[in-house]
């Protein structure tokens, strides 16, 4: 069963299209990476999922439904992020009761003991918190509700290293427990490529590459040597990345899709192949330019 | 995990419920201002004289006039309160779509209408305790039947309610469109300013007559629903477009 | 008064500039502080109307009176006496009653400074020149508002002599009344008057009666309101 099924969908912010005709599906119980670029249109993409926002054109379907305006969507749907904003009335224990009203499968135990576990006080105010532990507890209440789509947006915002180890390792566990589908945009994406099944990288609003974790690791391959050579082997291959190196050597990373022997070629040609990581890759992926920031600076 | 089929009559309850936590800052502010609504009726809401020339007569009234004028205001602030952004979007931290979110914040509107208009109508107890302690004890006072008691407890929750009304409807106009911001007060100050003497003085004077001068209670009753019902269908109708958070 | 819809207006107005720019919120109370404070002023309310009625007015309290009835009475008892028929008047309107001697065959009445005396004089002639004169000072209840505030009146003051009735003003009295009124939201359904603050002032006649000799000659300032009983 698909929990998410985009096809074509568009969203015109003041002119600029923010989401650019995305078609892609989520399957149930994946926990899937959403990687982009500042402004690349994945709050927009999230904000549309939750229900909060309505499409300019497309179509959309949260469990089979219209998320806009839609009371069952917003149960079973749960949209994390650093703006949130929660009533300034209300101490942050009162705030846990609350959505335990709200969400059927919230699990308050749960709640309680990350509650206790990350030292929070039942009478503190959400807005007296700094921005780390904001992010914290908006992240107990993502885990606690338990939702059947559970939507993290940069939910490390402001933690210090321990705590964001900590969420992670939270995330695996109760995912494991309770298996949900998640989607989880982050900078951080060598954080948490060892939580992601499934990456969708949006560039401009359009989906860029929708695949396996797994698959992404072998994706793509660094070639370095001389400029002369390196230029010669990347002809009508898609290079992703491309930096020169001193005077006369460059580094190419190209799609890994080429054979064996092809490689063997290579490297008699004086080539030196490298792995690229997945969060490089990704990088490489969304960069505006092919040149990236250093050809800024001439 | 299962997925939860939720009532729209369950989540309106549950949000009017976390509403009346969450807007808590509302019935503060009522406080305040029926306070300083009972200050200011301190001097009398007004003062008369007459007599001959053998005989003058002052009187200084005293009522809950300005305490219930001030409550109608504070209604209107209030509902338009509850429409802005950030309290829009405390509805949309949790489980709701806009008609329930609607239906829940009429409701907590109604809470507060009654809240308001039954402590303003008591405010008149105050004073004249006040009065009392302060030596301001000749006054000449009538009896008040229960009847008439009910009728301006019942009297005062609708006209708070039609301000909440109002309010909500600027509130939701403004969400929709900024300009609202400047067009609205500027439909308020052009009427006052130019409507004395041309027809939109004889509209506001309608409208004047309309509610203030309905003398059947019943009338004003069925008039004041009337006017709520639309004022709230209308803001629900138009924010049911809008986008959240 | 009148300053005040405009007021409203403003705050109304200012509070909607206000809040359409502020984003974000900042309390200076929470969620307890609130309940406590909203909860105190609730116990004042409860309070306050529990005590109210049993606070002492300095025993004043005044009868409530009809105002309608007060000024049937008031015709009733000038028509009554412009007849003549003093004999039917109810004797609690009498407030004082003289028996002159006069064989002056003229009677002067005065008023210091031409002052205004709000009075009817009500002379009836005898067929008898029996050379003696009845007065009697009749004085109608005033009220404010619906109360009797005929007990705080000061009546005219008459000083009658063998031929001169000198009438005077008594010296002029201020009453100062403080009065709950009902908010208009109650006004507007008793057919009280939504806002208005007028005042009900309703002054009782007060009517000098005097029956006279036959050929009395009476001589009064023009500005006083002299009748003859036919």
């Amino acid at each position: 069963m698909n929990v998410i099924d985009c096809r074509g969908l568009t969203k015109v912010y003041g002119g600029t299209k923010a989401l650019n005709n995305l078609s892609f599906t989520i399957e149930e119980n994946k926990i899937t990476g959403l990687i982009g670029r500042n402004g690349a249109g994945k709050t927009t993409l999230l904000k549309i999922i939750a229900g909060f926002m309505r499409e300019t054109s497309g179509e959309v379907e949260v469990f089979s439904e219209k998320p806009f305006n839609n009371l069952f969507v917003s149960a079973n749907v749960i949209y994390i992020n650093d703006q949130m904003n929660f009533p300034t009335a209300l101490t942050l224990k009162e705030l846990l009761n609350v959505a335990a009203t709200f969400y059927e499968n919230w699990d308050h135990e749960l709640a309680m003991r990350l509650f206790d576990y990350f030292s929070f006080h039942p009478a503190q105010l959400y807005n007296d918190l700094s921005k780390g532990m904001k992010s914290t507890f908006n992240m107990i209440v993502g885990l606690s509700a338990r939702c059947r789509l559970t939507m993290f947006d940069e939910p490390t915002t402001g933690m210090d290293a321990a705590v964001r180890k900590d969420f992670y390792r939270a995330l695996l566990k109760d995912y494991l427990a309770y298996p949900r589908t998640i989607l989880l945009s982050s900078h951080h994406l060598n954080e948490i490529e060892d939580l992601l099944e499934d990456i969708l990288l949006l560039k401009d609003g359009k989906e860029f590459l929708h695949m396996p974790m797994a698959d992404l690791k072998g994706w793509a391959i660094g070639a370095q040597g001389l400029t002369a050579n390196v230029k010669e082997w990347i002809q009508d291959r898609e290079v992703i990345h491309l930096k020169t190196i001193g005077l006369d050597r460059m580094y190419a990373v190209v799609r890994n899709d080429f054979s064996e022997y092809e490689k063997q070629k290579a490297r008699e040609a004086g080539l030196t192949f490298s792995p690229v990581s997945s969060s490089d890759v990704c990088v490489y992926l969304t960069s505006k330019t092919k040149g990236g920031i250093d050809d800024v600076f001439i | 995990m299962s997925l939860s089929k939720p009532s729209t009559f369950n989540i309106v309850k549950k949000q009017y419920a976390y509403k009346l936590q969450a807007y808590i800052q509302v019935f503060m502010s009522l406080v305040f201002i029926q306070m300083l609504g009972i200050l200011f009726s301190f001097n009398g809401v007004g003062m008369s004289g007459g007599g001959s020339n053998t005989l003058g007569v002052n009187v200084h009234y005293y009522s809950a006039d300005i305490v219930i004028a001030f409550t109608i205001v504070w209604a209107i602030i209030s509902a338009i309160h509850i429409t802005t952004q950030a309290y829009r979007n405390d509805d949309f931290v949790f489980v709701t779509n806009r008609l329930s979110s609607n239906f829940s914040n009429i409701l907590f509107l109604l809470t507060a209408s009654i809240v308001g208009g039954i402590t303003a109508i008591m405010s008149t107890y105050v004073m004249k305790v006040l009065m009392y302690v302060l030596g301001r004890t000749e006054y000449l006072s009538s009896p008040i039947a229960a009847t008439e008691m009910i009728i301006g407890f019942g009297a005062t929750i609708l006209y708070v309610l039609l301000g909440t009304a109002i309010g909500y409807f600027i509130g939701t106009l403004v969400q929709l469109n900024k300009v609202f911001v400047v067009l609205v007060p500027g439909v308020l100050i052009g009427m006052i300013v130019l409507g004395a003497g041309s027809m939109n003085g004889e509209l506001l004077q309608a409208v004047f007559k309309f509610i203030f001068m309905e003398s059947s209670f019943a009338l004003f009753f069925i008039k004041n629903v009337i006017l709520v019902t639309l004022l709230f269908s209308s803001s629900a109708l138009l924010s049911n477009r809008l986008e959240v958070r | 008064m009148a300053i005040l819809p405009l007021l409203i207006i403003v705050i109304i107005i200012i509070a909607i500039v206000r809040l359409s720019k502020r984003s974000g919120r900042k309390n200076t109370f929470f969620g307890k502080q609130i309940r406590w404070i909203f909860g105190g002023y609730l116990a004042i309310l409860v309070i306050c109307a529990g005590l109210s009625p049993w606070l002492p007015t300095n025993g004043k309290t005044y009868k409530t009176i009809d105002v309608k009835q007060l000024d049937n009475e008031n015709m009733k008892l000038y028509e009554t006496v412009l007849k003549g028929n003093i004999d039917k008047v109810d004797s609690k309107y009498i407030k004082k009653t003289w028996n002159l001697d006069n064989q002056d065959q003229q009677l002067a009445i005065t008023t210091p400074n031409e002052e205004f005396i709000n009075m009817s004089i009500i002379v009836e002639r005898k067929t008898v020149n029996d050379g003696e004169i009845e007065a009697v000072y009749y004085k109608l209840g005033s009220s404010v508002n619906g109360m009797d505030i005929s007990d705080l009146e000061k009546p005219l003051q008459l000083k009658i002599e063998k031929n001169t009735v000198r009438i005077e003003n008594p010296e002029r009295l201020t009453l100062e009344f403080t009065q709950f009124q009902q908010a208009f939201p109650i006004n507007q359904f008793t057919g009280k008057g939504g806002f208005s603050n007028s005042n009900n002032f309703y002054e009782g006649n007060s009517i000098l009666y005097l029956k006279v000799p036959k050929d009395l000659k009476i001589n009064a300032p023009s500005e006083l309101n002299v009748q003859y009983v036919e």
